[in-house]
């Protein structure tokens, strides 16, 4: 029998869709939709536990009472959804979210006992609770008026999240029906850290189905809604649990979904709920402000923390004045923006930027923080950050922000303000706009010396960091330094993130030395502070071992990327971009320290690596089989490192420019390979890029270029030629750099070393000299070996 | 050809079979359920409408005679089904203090036949498909239905490739030959299905 047989319908209109028409994609897809949703035999057994009952709660799919074999302990069974376990990535990073979830025990936390494979398809073990969701629960209360009850059980739920927040898991669904009361008016939080796998993909068919959002619309807040992953963080639970007291107070939702798509990423970005006290009069005004604020479309409106969020629902019952009144500084800050009349759409576009690339304390979600250090590790291959500003300041801002945010929706409310003016008349752009609330921070700084004024510091020096204006950034990370220390001394998570970001401003200004102080106090604090796997203590210290190595302490980077490269391995959380990146970056490294061989050897693996993630005509391959080729070079592997580089050359140039530095460390490697088959040549290219370089003020690369010339004429036999190059070098280094530098040291001893070679001891002392003063102390062990040796 | 299925079904018209009874709850009991939940309802709620169901089954498909005018036995299924939902939603609508009695009565609007036909139609190939995989579960090698498994789930020709150590070609075959048999196995089941329709006559 074959598939086209006819079935044998026998009214032939109603012959039903059997799919076996279908596409061998469509089909599988057909084959998930018959087997992914929940709904085994009640009883009977799956896998080794015995079924005793189902038990539907709410929108959540089928739930099994089930008695556990061995314990015979009875527990709650939850079917998963089968995609979770797709990619052994997917797999390994669910059950890392599990893990995690399993590890709060609070009395108001449902208990995940763990997560099985039965029958083929993902399970999780919970804790079995005999409760009723909690709108069931408040529905009486509310008709009798009980609205302190509600408010109390509430309170003690917003404790229980804090709780899991304050261990880094988010609960990201959270509603009426994942809020238990048991008989003794106790609420328990259940599916903690299990959004993103629930069984019950049909809940919201018109969103899920397209894969933009997994939850419940009535109770997600606009950037979890909007499907801005990386803008979701604490406030996003926030926000929900506003939404469920919301409506345990008025038996209404707080926001009813339009039954159009397009609608509801409209009303979405511009929502504002009504008070509850329209609904349910008995709500009184220090309610209506709680919840007012839980449920502020921005989330630099609402509650801070759940903690806040709690804390104002006990002030609340105890009768002590709420925060929720007071306006905030950002409240403020938000007003100020609107009464300069920038159009709301830009407000909308200008929040969105500027937090898009703020991450606070109470964050502990860091998806925003990896597409940084994919950059970050991606940039470390040029080494040289600050140059890329010109080419950066020639673009459009409008370009430049779609590349930063990348969110469509930005897109969307950017393309809609191009009609939009400032006070002055003038065309709205970010850069603007910025600008202005910049210039207003001065003046306001004694109203507000509060936690407010350092946020928003934070925010704009963020902003401009994005706009790639670090000088501009500078004095708003120091203002936020100075105010955090003096509102939270001087440990604590805020005044790490403030170091962090000075430390970046000031890398990218080239105060190498400033950075790595500030880079490593915030990574000191987060050591103390965050638990000993914290994804954000592994992005510290990446960022701390590139300063390191951008200053020449090449042993404490190598530690420190060594450390930074076994916690990317450890923590599948993170991406896994990064595992090759780091890996570069610390082959690079010990090349540095004079460890060739491992060096090539860690990179082969890295590109090997990188190929397999990126693909073949990715930039970020492009630049380390550059990285390699130099690499092959300094080995005296000449052939390859040409086929690398020739390779590379073409991708980087089209997908870079022609003056980027990237692209211009390429050819000076092509150069260098050049030298022995064609030396005319190679001298040309070099003395072309020595000029590009030094009308760019790159004075790394300017010097990395002079060298190669002084190497390339000594090879040649040319002695007077290389000690020019040389010499030319170091008049740039000691223009450039302070009297103790590094790297002046370091080209002080390549020119001793120089000037050895060709015979001229006399003349290399002094400089070996003036190079050992610095090195003998803070060199790297490869340093003092080459000083020993010129003894 | 007798299958399974056939004698299952016509087991079922013996009211002291129990063990007919538990296959048939095992068999269809999803399929119900995943129904009454595409008709809107919560899954506590689908329990009860198919405890009222089974019980109906029970006490007449013994000496039922279905009448061939009407359509076969899924057509059969999906009447009782609508019964039971439409009882259940009457029920509801007379308790006044239930929560979501609006969307009872949004559901049970007359316009909406044609979509529980549809609905039904869906989740019967559904049943349909699941059982086929039931079955070839038990008859293929644990290891190719694991793959089958994870391509279901979405994962890469490549990737199962590299994980499983054969080639891409191999991937694409076991998928042919397990859709293939499945496909296979549908008609048969659809075809056993039916046959009970010829017997109840």
């Amino acid at each position: 029998m074959t598939a086209s047989n006819d079935p044998g319908p026998r009214d032939a209109g109603r012959a039903p869709e059997l799919g076996f028409e279908l596409g061998e994609t469509a089909w599988l897809e057909r084959v998930r939709a018959a087997t992914s949703a929940p709904g085994e035999p009640a009883t009977g057994k799956l896998g080794d536990y015995e079924l005793l009952a189902t038990s539907g709660r709410g929108g959540q799919g089928v739930v099994y009472r089930a008695r556990q074999p061995h314990t015979g302990r009875i527990v709650a069974l939850k079917r998963l959804h089968a995609g979770a376990f797709a990619t052994p990535e997917m797999r390994a990073r669910f059950l890392r979210e599990v893990e995690a979830a399993s590890t709060l025990e609070h009395p108001n936390i449902v208990a995940i006992h763990g997560c099985e494979v039965l029958d083929a398809g993902p399970v999780a073990v919970l804790q079995w609770i005999d409760g009723v969701a909690l709108d069931q629960w408040a529905a009486p209360r509310r008709a009798a008026g009980e609205l302190r009850s509600i408010v109390a059980l509430l309170a003690k739920v917003a404790r229980a999240v804090s709780h899991a927040h304050q261990r880094g898991v988010l609960h990201r669904d959270l509603k009426p029906s994942n809020i238990l009361v048991d008989a003794a008016d106790e609420p328990h939080v259940v599916d903690f850290g299990l959004a993103k796998f629930h069984g019950d993909e049909r809940a919201d068919p018109s969103l899920t189905e397209s894969g933009v959002f997994v939850g419940t619309l009535q109770y997600a807040a606009p950037e979890m809604a909007l499907g801005r992953r990386q803008d979701v963080d604490v406030r996003a639970d926030v926000y929900a649990l506003g939404a469920v007291l919301f409506q345990a107070l008025t038996d209404a939702h707080a926001f009813e979904v339009p039954s159009n798509l397009a609608e509801v990423v409209d009303a979405f970005a511009r929502r504002e709920p009504q008070r509850p006290s329209r609904g349910n009069p008995n709500v009184d005004r220090e309610l209506d402000a709680i919840v007012l604020m839980a449920l502020a479309s921005e989330k630099e409106r609402r509650y801070a923390s759940m903690a806040d969020f709690a804390e104002d629902l006990r002030r609340y019952l105890a009768g002590e004045a709420v925060q929720a009144h007071a306006p905030t500084t950002r409240y403020k800050v938000a007003k100020l923006v609107r009464r300069h009349r920038v159009a709301v759409a830009v407000t909308g576009a200008f929040a969105a930027v500027l937090i898009g690339a703020s991450i606070t304390s109470t964050s502990m979600y860091f998806a925003a923080e990896r597409e940084r250090v994919r950059a970050e590790g991606a940039l470390s291959a040029e080494q040289t950050r600050t140059q890329e500003l010109e080419r950066a300041q020639r673009e459009t801002e409008r370009e430049r922000i779609r590349q930063g945010a990348g969110s469509e929706l930005l897109t969307q409310i950017l393309a809609r303000s191009t009609t939009g003016r400032l006070a002055d008349g003038s065309p709205v752009t970010l850069r603007r706009a910025l600008d202005e609330v910049a210039g207003e921070l001065p003046a306001k700084a004694e109203q507000h010396e509060d936690q407010g004024e350092a946020w928003l510091n934070m925010l704009v020096g963020n902003a401009y960091l994005d706009l790639r204006d670090p000088r501009a950034a500078l004095p708003h990370f120091e203002r936020a330094v100075e105010l955090r220390r003096q509102l939270f001394g001087p440990e604590h998570l805020d005044v790490a993130e403030s170091h962090e970001k000075r430390g970046r401003a000031r890398r990218q200004l080239g105060d190498i030395e400033g950075a790595i102080g500030d880079l490593s106090e915030a990574l000191r604090i987060r050591r103390k502070l965050l638990p000993p796997g914290d994804g954000f203590v592994t992005v510290n210290i990446n960022s701390l071992a590139l300063a390191l190595r951008h200053a020449g302490r090449l042993d404490e980077a190598e530690a420190l990327f060594t450390e930074a490269l076994q916690r990317y391995l450890d923590d599948v959380a993170l991406p896994r971009i990064s595992v090759p990146i780091v890996r570069r970056n610390l082959a690079l490294t010990y090349r540095e320290l004079g460890r060739l061989d491992d060096a090539i050897a860690l990179h082969e693996s890295a590109l090997a690596h990188e190929l397999e993630l990126q693909g073949d005509s990715h930039p970020d391959v492009a630049i380390a089989r550059v990285e390699l080729a130099s690499l092959y070079g300094a080995a005296g592997r000449s052939e390859e490192a040409e086929a690398l580089v020739a390779r590379s050359l073409a991708t980087i140039h089209a997908s870079l420019g022609d003056l980027h530095p990237t692209y211009l460390q390429a050819r000076a490697l092509r150069a260098q390979v050049l030298s022995a088959k064609s030396p005319d040549e190679c001298a040309r290219e070099l003395r072309e890029l020595v000029e590009i370089q030094r009308e760019r003020r790159d004075v790394r690369n300017l010097l990395v270029c002079l060298n190669s010339l002084a190497e390339h004429h000594q090879r040649a036999g040319a002695c007077e030629f290389a000690l020019a190059a040389s010499q030319e070098a170091l008049c740039e280094a000691q223009a450039n750099f302070a009297a103790h530098d590094a790297l002046l040291a370091e080209q002080r001893l390549r020119c001793a070393e120089l000037f050895t070679k060709c015979g001229r001891r006399a003349e290399a002392e002094p400089q070996r000299a003036a190079a050992a003063v610095v090195l003998s102390s803070s060199g790297t062990s490869s340093q003092r070996a080459r000083l020993a040796a010129l003894e | 050809m007798k299958s399974t299925s056939t004698s299952l079904l016509l087991r079922l018209r013996n009211p002291t079979d129990q063990d007919a009874w538990r296959e048939f709850e095992r068999d269809y009991r999803e399929l119900l359920l995943r129904y009454f939940s595409r008709r809107g309802l919560r899954a506590s709620d689908a329990e009860d409408v198919l405890q009222g169901l089974l019980l109906d089954l029970a006490r007449h498909l013994p000496n039922f005679t279905l009448d061939r005018e009407r359509g076969r036995f899924r057509d059969y299924l999906f009447r009782c089904a609508s019964n039971a939902l439409a009882r259940w939603r009457e029920r509801e609508r007379r308790d006044e203090q239930r929560l979501d009695s609006a969307l009872a009565s949004r559901l049970s609007d007359e316009g909406l036949e044609a979509e529980a036909a549809q609905a039904w139609e869906r989740e019967w190939v559904d049943h349909h498909y699941r059982l086929a995989l039931r079955s070839v579960r038990r008859d293929f090698d644990a290891r190719s239905v694991e793959i089958f498994e994870r391509c279901v789930a979405g994962a890469a020709v490549e990737q199962l490739a590299r994980e499983y150590s054969v080639s891409h070609d191999a991937i694409y075959k076991l998928r042919q030959r397990i859709r293939a048999r499945m496909q296979e196995l549908i008609e048969q089941q659809i075809r056993a299905e039916d046959a009970l329709d010829d017997s109840i006559e």
